[in-house]
Parts: C-alpha cells; sequence; structure tokens
C-alpha cells in the first residue's frame, strides 16, 4: 500500500470512529484522558531538567 | 482514558508492541494534547492473535463500516489481518492499531532502538526512540506534522548527541 493510500486510510479510520462515538460516552472518555495525563506529572522525562539533574547524581557519585 | 489499562493488558497478553504517537511524546517528554492510544504491534499471525485477545479484553469496537461496527471480541480470528491500520472506540479511550508506521522501516528495527519507559502508575512499556519519534513526524503530509513535537525532539536529539560525543 502507498504512502498515499495509507494516509487516506487513516482519514477514513478515523472519520468512522468519530461517526461512532456517543457524545456523552466520548466526553466521558476524553474527562478521564485529561485526568490520567495529569497524573503523569511525577515520570521521569528526557528533560533538560531531568537530564542535568541526572548528571548531578552521577558527579555527586563520582566525587568530581 | 486509563492508559495504564490499556498497557497492563497488552502487556498481561504478552502483546509484543510499541508505544508510538502522542501518549509517548507525553510520557517520554512533555505533556501534551492526545486522545488515543497509537500502537504500533509487531506484524506476525501470532502476535496479531494475541492482540486480537486483548482487545477484546478491553471491550474495543471496530468495523469494516459503520454498519457492522461492534466489539472485536464477537469478531473471527484474523481480523487485524485485513488492513495496515485500525481507529477502535473502547470504554477506556480511542485505540490506533498499526502493522507499520509511515516513514519508518521493520517493526524489529525499530524495536531494538526502543526505549523502555514507565508511567506514573508504574506500568512499564517500550516506546519508540526520539530518532524514530521524528522520522514518523515527518513522513506526514506537511500540513499534518506536530512543529512543537518536532522542535522538541531534535533537541532531545542534539542534547543526546552531546551527551555521547562528551568527555
Amino acid at each position: 500500500m502507498s504512502n498515499t493510500d495509507l494516509d487516506d486510510l487513516k482519514r477514513a479510520e478515523e472519520q468512522k470512529r468519530e461517526a461512532h462515538w456517543d457524545a456523552a460516552e466520548r466526553w466521558r472518555v476524553l474527562q478521564e484522558t485529561i485526568t490520567w495525563a495529569a497524573s503523569q506529572v511525577t515520570v521521569r522525562r528526557n528533560t533538560p531538567q531531568r537530564c542535568l539533574e541526572l548528571q548531578a547524581a552521577k558527579l555527586r557519585e563520582s566525587g568530581s | 482514558m486509563n492508559v495504564d489499562h490499556i498497557l497492563e493488558t497488552l502487556n498481561s497478553h504478552q502483546v509484543a508492541y510499541l508505544l508510538i504517537g502522542g501518549m509517548n511524546f507525553l510520557l517520554r517528554h512533555a505533556p501534551a494534547l492526545t486522545y488515543d492510544v497509537d500502537l504500533w504491534v509487531e506484524d506476525t499471525p501470532q502476535n496479531l492473535a494475541r492482540c486480537e485477545r486483548a482487545l477484546g479484553e478491553l471491550r474495543a469496537e471496530w468495523g469494516a463500516s459503520q454498519d457492522d461496527w461492534e466489539p472485536v471480541a464477537a469478531k473471527p480470528p484474523g481480523w487485524l489481518g485485513r488492513q495496515p491500520l485500525f481507529c477502535l472506540t473502547s470504554p477506556l479511550g480511542s485505540i490506533d492499531v498499526f502493522r507499520s508506521v509511515k516513514g519508518l522501516g521493520p517493526w524489529a528495527a525499530s524495536r531494538a532502538n526502543a526505549l523502555p519507559g514507565q508511567t506514573a502508575g508504574g506500568t512499564p512499556f517500550m516506546g519508540l526512540s526520539d530518532d524514530d519519534m521524528l522520522q514518523s513526524q515527518m513522513a506526514l503530509p506537511e500540513t499534518e506534522r506536530n512543529q512543537q513535537r518536532i522542535q522538541t525532539l531534535r533537541r532531545a536529539l542534539g542534547q543526546a548527541e552531546n551527551e555521547q560525543h562528551g568527555p
């Protein structure tokens, strides 16, 4: 399947799913998703802040 | 959407998958507006069968058309083999299942470069690497690319290169 065909299939699949969602159910799921995403604040991320924290910890361990 | 429950179910069924898309970005880099879980599954008959069972347990629903939209648990085995990607509903939220990902090579190659991650709830998963995330973004039509995500990934990859070449 070509890339264009894949793009078309993805769009068609998304449209079909959107048409199927019950509005109230969709709203409930969206609220739950936001709650779950907010709960991920403590997850270890690949951010400059996190890298600097790791670097500082490694420097401490090495006695530098 | 309880993403932990989705990942736990896939893990318990031993599905070979990679978390891709916005959720992977959210867990690895920064909060992002995303409302579905994107999964790239290894495209073998055995793994697709495991994935079908996991999706059935998650009470996911899909149909080739609006008319035959139904719980996937009711479908005859092998339905995941009929097309390269699927957009499903479930009581936990939208789930996208990909058997191939545009812009990327074989699943095994991306799996070799994938990064282990863990949600805040402690659920382990394997996520697409930053390099592969960037490649898949760049393979999208220009109007569908997420520029903020691309910038973040480029910055992260630059940092990784500096670390590798550091003293």
